[in-house]
């Protein structure tokens, strides 16, 4: 089987939350609303024991989802191999349906950036993700599925649409595409696109699963804070993607402001109801 | 310069603030200094918008700041508006941290601001308390004992349920143990 094949048989998973410890009552508490689950995966690599057994309750319940945020795969000198070896571990340790990580570098020679950064959308980046990808797959033969980050540098030598470089992506590597719309309407706010245009001009087939949360505007920048009840323009970006296209699985991603549980609720309520709709 | 080079140099423009400043301040006299001689590179690094690459830097320090907080509220309530300061003048050195990295960002933070608290006794007692839990979550082992002159668990408990917490002087033990909540044992001087 090829990998477009692969991700063709992930299963239908619905409505899901971004786990995380600050919300473990909740998500247990919330399973009429909770399909799945995803993970940091970072957070269980080289983890104390505790953690892998919330980790091994968090499998009991849910369909679990590792979702990377170091792998650093738009790094041109390489991967870190013995970072790629752990996570390697933990993935085959859980045996999901997919797996995800970022379109971006956390990391260059001599420098530990700690967060996402972009990588320049033009065709020397789709070698380096190509050839960082083709590695991967060595250690952790599960479907991949890519994650579009927000970015404040407009990097020079760009060749091409944001839409048109992941769609180049997801062929030339075979991986999915895991598309937070959060981020979308970030960038689309800070680098003046049309997001709807954006959705026209992605090919739906590889999109697989959406992220979506509420952002933050400082009436300067719009950021991804993960710290805020969902726009209705983010709700609104969804249902159109939903009409024309209806991905694998939707994810709420929150990180910040766990005491507020009634904005979480409120986001995974109409997250699935529009999934309900939509479907029907 | 290969692309390599070239997001070596960016990724240090956003994580180092000094580094940024030179390149902001003159980047003719930053391309000398840094002997950046190609073309090519010169004209890619000319054309990056300071306002977004200062944004981005900006917004980068703080995510590193907020989530250092979280894991050491304790310094946080202890320090209050100072922390932003210190915090600061600590990331114009950026480390290298690895796989838990926020934990080890932390830890170094904790450090680099005992260093400065010689003086101050109970500061010294939370700085190093906040340190054991972070070490203990690196790197749990099945038994370890820190003495502490600051019942400073009890604070941490207070604080973590919206109590105002009280210090209260006196030797505290605490036994780290692994994958379980740690014991406490107040001591008589």
């Amino acid at each position: 089987m090829n990998h477009h094949q692969a991700l063709k048989q992930i299963p239908y998973l619905g409505n899901g939350l971004g786990f995380r410890s600050e919300l473990k009552s909740f998500t247990f508490l919330n399973r009429d609303k909770i399909s799945f689950v995803e993970i940091i995966a970072d957070h269980y690599i080289d983890a104390p024991g505790s953690k892998m057994k919330e980790l091994e309750r968090l499998m009991a319940n849910f369909t679990v989802i590792p979702h990377g945020i170091g792998l650093s795969l738009g790094t041109v000198s390489g991967l870190d191999e013995g970072y790629l070896k752990k996570l390697g571990e933990l993935i085959r340790y859980i045996a999901p349906p997919y797996w995800s990580e970022h379109i971006a570098h956390t990391r260059a020679h001599g420098s530990d950036i700690g967060h996402l950064a972009p990588i320049i959308y033009n065709n020397a980046f789709l070698n380096v993700l190509g050839a960082n990808i083709e590695q991967v797959r060595q250690e952790i033969p599960y479907p991949l599925i890519l994650e579009n980050i927000t970015y404040h540098v407009d990097l020079p030598g760009r060749e091409m649409s944001d839409a048109a470089f992941l769609n180049r992506l997801c062929d030339l590597t075979g991986c999915g595409l895991l598309l937070d719309i959060t981020n979308l309407y970030i960038n689309s706010r800070n680098m003046h696109f049309d997001p709807y245009a954006f959705l026209d001009q992605i090919e739906h087939k590889h999109i697989v699963q959406l992220h979506y949360v509420g952002c933050e505007d400082d009436g300067n920048q719009y950021t991804d804070t993960h710290a805020r009840a969902t726009q209705a323009e983010i709700f609104e970006l969804m249902e159109y993607l939903f009409r024309k296209h209806m991905p694998k699985a939707v994810l709420l991603e929150r990180d910040s402001r766990y005491e507020y549980t009634e904005e979480i609720s409120g986001d995974l309520i109409k997250a699935k109801e529009l999934l309900q709709h939509v479907r029907l | 310069m290969s692309i390599e080079d070239k997001q070596v140099i960016v990724s240090r423009l956003y994580t180092d603030e000094t580094y940024l400043n030179r390149f902001l301040a003159s980047k003719e006299r930053f391309f000398a200094e840094e002997q950046i001689l190609e073309l090519d590179t010169r004209s890619f690094l000319d054309a990056l918008k300071p306002e977004q690459l200062r944004f981005f830097a900006n917004n980068l320090r703080a995510k590193h700041y907020h989530e250092t907080l979280r894991l050491i509220p304790l310094t946080h309530y202890v320090l209050e508006k100072d922390i932003k300061d210190r915090f600061r003048e600590f990331s114009l050195n950026p480390g290298k941290y690895g796989i838990h990295r926020t934990h080890e960002e932390a830890l170094a933070f904790l450090t680099f601001l005992q260093q400065s608290a010689s003086h101050n006794t109970f500061l010294q007692s939370v700085l190093r308390f906040e340190s054991a839990m972070i070490q203990h979550f690196l790197h749990p082992v099945a038994y370890k004992p820190v003495l502490f002159r600051y019942n400073v668990f009890d604070m941490l408990v207070a604080l973590r349920l919206g109590n105002t917490p009280s210090v209260r002087k006196g030797f505290t033990l605490l036994i780290f143990r692994k994958d379980k909540p740690p014991k406490v044992f107040g001591l008589k001087a």
